[in-house]
């Protein structure tokens, strides 16, 4: 039997470790990957029968349970939701629970189930967690049942113990263990039905909340090992540039330097703190040879994406015939969109602690992608066949940036480099912002056309814009064009008999990288926008236009589903909850926007926007989603104002380039949100049975295009370019 | 050049930190010291994650060198109350507040402050007080429902919200 049959089968496996512990282990079956098929790890360690195994709970003999987490957080509230749906399926309390965040050690070293991104986290992991859970509940029933001698029917489980009130006992769980050490874990264990509910759905607080508040919880940057060193690395401030050569001298006589080393990105300095690292770094004499090619400023680039407009394209999508509909239309309208680089910018800037050591490695650091760390380190720190772990750790914020791991590699090279240490590795703010992963930028061209009545007869939307992530090819393997740059824009949720989307791409000199919201925040900002003129210029108002478009039968995408009908109902929750139509004071203006996120959440969002002199305010923000079942409202609700804060940013910052090299410093030249800017935010979800789906990063894209919309209508000004420009506004 | 032996007091412990007088506080407690309640942010004084109070005065640590810093005492947000019972920790909690959690010492500690001079802020004081907090997260809009909050505990005693547990 190869990988890929034993990868689709549930594997359910109970064992006995040393010290009575029972551990269920159930393997993780993620729907996306069992369409993926297997994927190609470059490590072939794992044992025949045990693809992507996986062990969450543990059972100890005092009746507490501990919970690997196996998603980052980054304060997105991950933990505490799978938390809940743990306990809840194990019918124990939330605090009998001991949460740990898994490492990539033992059962979790191959999956990528410890992957956290794509706000798919919830997704995937909620039925493979009920089951185990459940399972390990019912074994629980069935162990106290064989102790009794009575059937499994007349027992219940609540609060972690088995009661059965007919017989009047009952007994704890850890009193339970060695009688469930000699059973079979149930195969499809009874899932607890949503009526019977305790704690999915109710709000609840994030339990490191006290950790957080106290000033004890442990981020990334806080890991501390005995002996620690701390690096900065000097890296070429020109994109494509190389190291010629270096002259540290002075740089080693700061105080508190200890190396000086070069390693591929640039040239690292260690010390005895973070600050004399930094010092050290200033010191250095730096001589570096320019790119290949010419260095490109934002002008350069600017001008590449507009000649990718009007050049060659890939179809994405298409259906009828375009011209036809277009010449068939009774209104023509055109308009041109455009968006900028972006930063992550999270608060905690990338960082990473090393440790080799004769008998294996150690990394801890935050990350969306321990996996892709763990392999890379085990590369670079060259121990052979000798145990590397990454122990994720929590995130002063990720957005996308920690799913890269060019950090853990410099730490990783660094430690090579001075003879194991361990060190840390800090990047400074203007590190993080001047050596990115950029969210990259787009140009837009539309084209629709309007039949007599003011319907949707025809679309064109051609995209030009670089690809963002390193793992946009794969998602080419049903031999269809590449679709990651049009994400937004081929999935377009309104039925047009005629339409066509293309995408041009521009290569990038600058890194690129995911950014919170992905492809989706420039292409729906464009479509939005557009789908908004479309309605001005039908005399129809904005949410009727949508709501007439949003018909016809559910479409299958690349990844997850389109059903227009869902758009709609979330539309129209929007619309009621905003108080949508009604009057409103003048210079104030009302705009709508509305998408389904990589086939599975489905968002409206209405902002009210009070248009001034030269500038405007955003004063409430109402976001209706349906995401499935809400397991947790009151992180559902953070999130969501986490994601209009988001997308608020961009409508402000802009990474510039300059002789190849990014502008932007720091938090004075790369604004961020400020409190006094942050609208009122409500929320709203459609009550919905079906498995939860992301809330993360899905209102960011339909921020910008409804204040956009929502300026239009206070002020008549429309602007069509992210960041908006002052002329817009004026 | 030679390091210099500083000594302050931190969440009233009396340390003592062998350092450049130049290196800033931040630093010092952090990877001298090994206070990590701190946090570092931009390195300029212009983020806010990296706020300590000095009595009732919020401080930029990462902005402070040592040498000026010595013989002073500084308050973390580990300082503030070790049971988080502060009415800021509890008001904090109670609106549960933090999301990835990095910059919330910058605004519960200028929190601290604002309460200290305006023990009932209006709007326009709180955006005053915490404009140079940056929160990448956004935990704006609930950042000034718990100020008003501890606020209100700050006047009167309720208990203590946990987490994991429903809100009012």
């Amino acid at each position: 039997m190869g990988r890929r049959d034993t990868s689709r089968r549930e594997f359910l496996r109970l064992a006995t470790l040393a010290g009575a512990s029972l551990v269920v282990s159930v393997s993780c079956r993620e729907p996306e990957a069992a369409a993926d098929g297997p994927r190609p790890f470059t490590d072939n360690a794992t044992p025949p029968g045990w693809l992507r195994p996986s062990a969450w709970l543990q059972i100890h003999p005092d009746g507490s349970v501990q919970f690997r987490l196996a998603k980052s957080e980054m304060g997105q509230g991950i933990h505490t939701a799978l938390s809940m749906i743990v306990a809840e399926e194990l019918a124990v309390d939330l605090a009998a629970l001991r949460p740990a965040q898994a490492s990539t050690r033992g059962f979790f070293n191959r999956s990528p189930i410890l992957d956290t991104n794509g706000s798919a986290s919830l997704l995937k992991s909620w039925q493979p967690l009920r089951e185990a859970a459940a399972a390990a509940r019912e074994l629980m029933i069935a162990a106290a049942a064989a102790s009794w001698q009575v059937p499994k029917r007349r027992l219940r489980a609540a609060a972690g113990e088995v009661v059965d009130e007919a017989g009047g006992r009952r007994a704890g769980y850890g009193e339970l263990l060695e009688a469930a050490s000699k059973l079979r874990v149930p195969r499809s264990p009874r899932l607890t039905p949503a009526r019977d509910y305790r704690l999915i759905g109710r709000p609840t607080r994030r339990l490191e909340g006290p950790s957080i508040v106290s000033g004890r919880e442990p981020f990334s940057l806080d890991a501390r090992a005995p002996g620690q060193l701390f690096a900065v690395v000097a890296r070429c401030p020109v994109f494509g540039g190389a190291l010629r050569r270096y002259d540290d001298r002075a740089a080693r006589r700061e105080p508190g330097v200890r190396h000086v080393v070069a390693i591929r990105s640039g040239v690292a300095v260690v010390a005895d703190s973070t600050w004399e690292a930094m010092r050290g770094r200033a010191a250095l004499e730096l001589d570096w040879s320019p790119p290949e090619r010419p260095a490109l400023d934002s002008a350069g680039f600017d001008a590449l994406l507009d000649a990718a407009l009007a050049g060659e394209a890939v179809v994405a999508r298409s259906t009828g015939a375009i011209e036809t509909g277009l010449a068939r239309s009774s209104r023509r309208i055109t308009a041109r969109y455009a968006t900028a680089f972006q930063a992550h910018a999270p608060m905690e800037p990338p960082n990473a602690l090393v440790h080799r050591r004769s008998d294996g490695g150690e990394v801890r650091c935050g990350t969306q992608s321990p996996h892709l760390a763990r392999a890379r380190a085990a590369r670079l720190l060259g121990l052979g066949s000798k145990p590397v772990v990454v122990q994720p750790m929590r995130m002063g914020g990720g957005f996308g940036r920690k799913e890269e791991v060019d950090y853990v590699e410099e730490a990783c090279e660094v430690a090579v480099a001075i003879g194991g240490g361990p060190v840390q590795l800090v990047w400074t703010r203007e590190d993080d912002l001047r050596h990115d992963h950029y969210h990259p930028p787009s140009r837009h061209r539309l084209e629709a056309g309007l039949d007599e009545r003011g319907g949707l007869l025809a679309w064109s939307h051609r995209v030009a814009s670089p690809w963002s992530g390193r793992f946009r090819r794969r998602t080419n393997r049903v031999g269809r064009p590449e679709i990651g740059g049009t994400l937004g824009a081929h999935d377009l949720p309104y039925e047009v008999p005629h339409l066509i989307v293309e995408h041009a791409e521009v290569r990038s000199p600058f890194p690129l990288g995911y950014w919170r919201g992905i492809e989706f925040q420039f292409n729906v900002f464009a479509v939005e926008s557009f789908v908004d003129e479309l309605a001005h210029a039908a005399g129809a108002d904005p949410v009727q236009f949508r709501r007439r478009a949003l018909v016809g039968p559910a479409r299958e995408l690349e990844r997850g589903r389109l059903d227009p009908a869902r758009l709609r109902a979330v539309l129209d929750l929007a619309a009621a909850r905003s108080d949508w139509g009604s009057p409103l004071p003048g210079g104030l203006g009302r705009g709508v926007a509305c998408h389904v996120f990589d086939g599975h959440t489905c968002c409206a969002l209405v902002a009210e926007v009070r248009a001034g002199a030269g500038g405007f305010r955003v004063e409430r923000v109402v976001v209706a989603l349906d995401c499935g079942r809400v397991i947790n409202p009151l992180s559902l609700a953070g999130n969501v104002e986490s994601a209009v804060a988001w997308g608020l940013s961009a409508l402000s910052s802009e990474i510039t380039f300059e002789g190849g090299r990014a502008v932007p410093s720091n938090f004075l030249d790369y604004p961020i949100l400020r409190l006094h800017e942050m609208p009122r935010v409500e929320v709203h979800t459609v009550e919905s049975e079906e498995a939860p789906s992301g809330t993360g990063e899905i209102p960011v894209p339909a921020v910008a295009p409804a204040v956009a919309n929502a300026l239009f209508a206070a002020s008549g000004r429309r602007p069509r370019s992210i960041p908006f420009r002052a002329e817009d506004l004026a | 050049m030679s390091l210099a032996l500083f000594r302050l007091v931190v969440d009233g412990r009396p340390r003592e930190a062998r350092a450049h007088p130049e290196m800033p506080l931040l630093w010092v407690l952090r990877d001298r010291l090994g206070v990590t309640a701190p946090k570092y942010g931009c390195g300029v004084g212009v983020c806010g994650a990296c706020t300590v109070l000095e009595g009732t005065e919020p401080v930029r640590s990462c902005i402070l060198p040592i040498g000026e810093a010595a013989g002073r005492s500084f308050t973390t947000l580990a300082g503030l109350a070790a049971d988080g019972s502060h009415p800021v920790q509890r008001a904090w909690l109670e609106e549960d507040v933090s999301q990835c959690g990095w910059c919330q010492g910058g605004m519960m500690l200028e929190t601290v402050a604002l309460l200290a001079e305006h023990p009932d802020p209006t709007d326009e004081q709180i955006d005053a007080a915490l404009y140079d907090v940056l929160c990448r997260c956004g935990s704006y809009a609930r950042v000034r429902k718990a100020v008003r909050a501890a606020a209100r505990m700050a006047s009167a005693a309720p208990p203590s919200p946990r987490s994991g547990e429903e809100p009012a």
